[in-house]
């Protein structure tokens, strides 16, 4: 169980929220800093106290003002302290943006990733469990960030079978154009695999349908 | 032949030895005829010279100094004329230098003109390429600025509300999804306008944009994204084509109610054709800047944007770069 946190966010009332989900939660030593050159001393502070810190709850903006800072945003922040490896680290942010979350996660091998929201609050919850058990958490909205990159993505070879499926052919028929035509995979199997991945993709009930769809986007 | 001249020369040598005139004068004759008979011409005008000697001596020298006076005089003029002639060959090959220089200078002063011409013209496209990039640099910063600002300010200061009301148990569930739609709105306002990374995958850039609308409402199809390279690509160019999907994928959520939705891509060369298509309501043409905004933007990277809809039967954009 996470004992000792810190909380690097710039506006009160939000912080304020998160030390509170954190105290529900069973964590009693809480540390806050409104800046990260602040958030950085503490944590290089407490390690070399012995005493580090388990987890850091971070925003990635910081609104600059009067004070001169060094480290001026959380991105910067995850940068220099991405070798603490027990340091459990929760980014809680308003900024979605997929290759930010990415590169956040490649780069600065942060655990968790929330999105500032209606579901903000029982989001950070989730992610402070799912971190102290040594899981990983992201909100829905930057789930797909990891999704497989070919998920949308269709192929000449889609848009050839699609053609045969409109112009009323049965597999059988269609793997003997495929055989002819040296065009792979033409096995059966293939072919009825490539049909449910299409049906799928598309949220077609059946060939029918997915032919009236794709005619609709002029693809076939 | 031989004899004679042997004949001839023996006569001369007599006519210069014998003192006597009157022999002399016939040995002259003589040798005179022989030279005569034999043709040769040298030994004749000296057989003559020796006549004139023997005749008058005065007469003869004045004859020989007239000769050669006259020798010389002539030898003298064709020489001055071939100095003349010698002096007009001069200037006429300076003439011609003069012209081949002059034909030279023409030639190097045509092709300095050409070569500055071409230099003018490569440093005005230059610098209206520099500055054309200039400005969307310029567009680009303000946006990226002013997303940010309202991202930090409002959007962190709506949600900070919005808990302050979680908190306080302002439980008026009304008031609090009126907020949280405001919410949403500030912020896709401040991610449509906020930095890209265009960075070495543009192809991940518009996949990942496109996949944020994807949702259990719409499906979003891709085609041959994976074949494009878009290095020919100004990264300026890159963000104004990014705002264009961008804002065709938000038209398509806000207005188009529609399922599905293909973009497709397709290269031949330097030119690119990017075709967006959905199968929702259709638009109107004619109100909105959406699209006169979306025409802009593709006109700066210097290519085309044609609209095609109709009701009910979908929205179709497609970009030639």
């Amino acid at each position: 169980m996470i004992l000792k946190s810190l909380v690097a966010e710039d506006l009160g009332s939000i912080s304020s929220s998160v030390i509170e989900t954190l105290k529900d939660l069973g964590v009693d030593q809480i540390d806050h800093a409104q800046y990260c050159d602040e958030a950085y001393l503490k944590l290089i502070k407490a390690r070399n106290d012995g005493e580090p810190f388990q987890l850091l709850i971070t925003d990635l903006s910081f609104i600059p003002d009067h004070r001169r800072t060094s480290i001026t945003s959380g991105e910067e922040l995850l940068q220099k302290i991405k070798n603490f490896s027990d340091l459990k680290i929760i980014v809680y942010s308003v900024d979605q943006r997929l290759h930010k979350v990415r590169s956040l996660v490649d780069h600065c091998n942060i655990d968790a990733f929330v999105c500032k929201g209606r579901k903000g609050p029982s989001d950070l919850r989730q992610a402070i469990q799912a971190v102290s058990k040594h899981q990983k958490f992201f909100s829905k909205d930057v789930q797909i960030a990891f999704s497989n990159h070919d998920e949308l993505e269709i192929e000449d070879y889609d848009i050839q079978l699609m053609t045969l499926l409109a112009s009323g052919r049965s597999k059988q028929e269609i793997k003997t154009y495929f055989e002819l035509n040296n065009i792979s995979p033409s096995s059966i199997s293939s072919i009825e695999k490539r049909q449910n991945r299409l049906l799928l993709h598309f949220d077609a009930r059946n060939a029918t349908h997915l032919v009236g769809i794709v005619k609709d986007l002029g693809l076939i | 032949m031989k004899g004679n001249s042997g004949v001839t020369y023996i006569f001369l040598n007599i006519t210069k030895k014998k003192g006597n005139d009157r022999q002399a004068n016939q040995h002259a004759q003589l040798a005179l005829e022989f030279a005569n008979e034999s043709k040769l011409v040298s030994y004749e005008i000296i057989a003559l010279e020796n006549i004139l000697h023997l005749e008058n001596v005065e007469t003869a020298n004045r004859y020989v100094v007239l000769k050669d006076s006259l020798d010389r005089a002539n030898q003298i003029n064709s020489n001055k004329f071939a100095e003349v002639r010698y002096g007009v060959a001069l200037k006429e090959r300076e003439a011609e230098q003069l012209r081949l220089k002059n034909e030279y200078n023409t030639l190097i002063f045509i092709v300095v003109t050409v070569v500055i011409l071409l230099i003018s013209l490569f440093l005005y496209y230059r610098i209206k390429q520099r500055n054309r990039l200039a400005v969307i640099r310029e567009s680009i910063k303000t946006e990226n600025r002013i997303s940010k600002k309202i991202h930090d300010e409002i959007a962190n200061d709506l949600y900070h509300t919005m808990v302050k009301m979680d908190k306080e148990q302002l439980q008026d569930a009304q008031l609090i999804n009126e907020m949280d739609h405001i919410y949403h709105r500030v912020r896709d306002i401040s991610n449509e306008n906020s930095q890209i990374d265009l960075g070495k995958n543009f192809s991940i850039s518009i996949k990942d944009l496109l996949l944020s609308y994807k949702n259990d409402h719409v499906v979003v199809t891709v085609h041959n994204l994976k074949k494009m390279d878009w290095s020919d690509l100004k990264l300026e160019d890159r963000t104004n084509l990014y705002r264009v999907l961008q804002e065709l994928m938000t038209n398509m959520k806000k207005h188009s109610h529609a399922t599905h939705v293909l973009l497709s891509f397709h290269q031949s060369g330097r030119e690119m054709i990017i075709t967006y298509k959905d199968n929702g309501k259709g638009a109107d043409l004619e109100k909105g800047n959406g699209l006169a905004n979306m025409e802009n933007r593709i006109q700066a990277i210097g290519g085309v944007i044609i609209f095609e809809t109709d009701k009910d039967k979908g929205f179709k954009a497609t970009i030639t770069i």
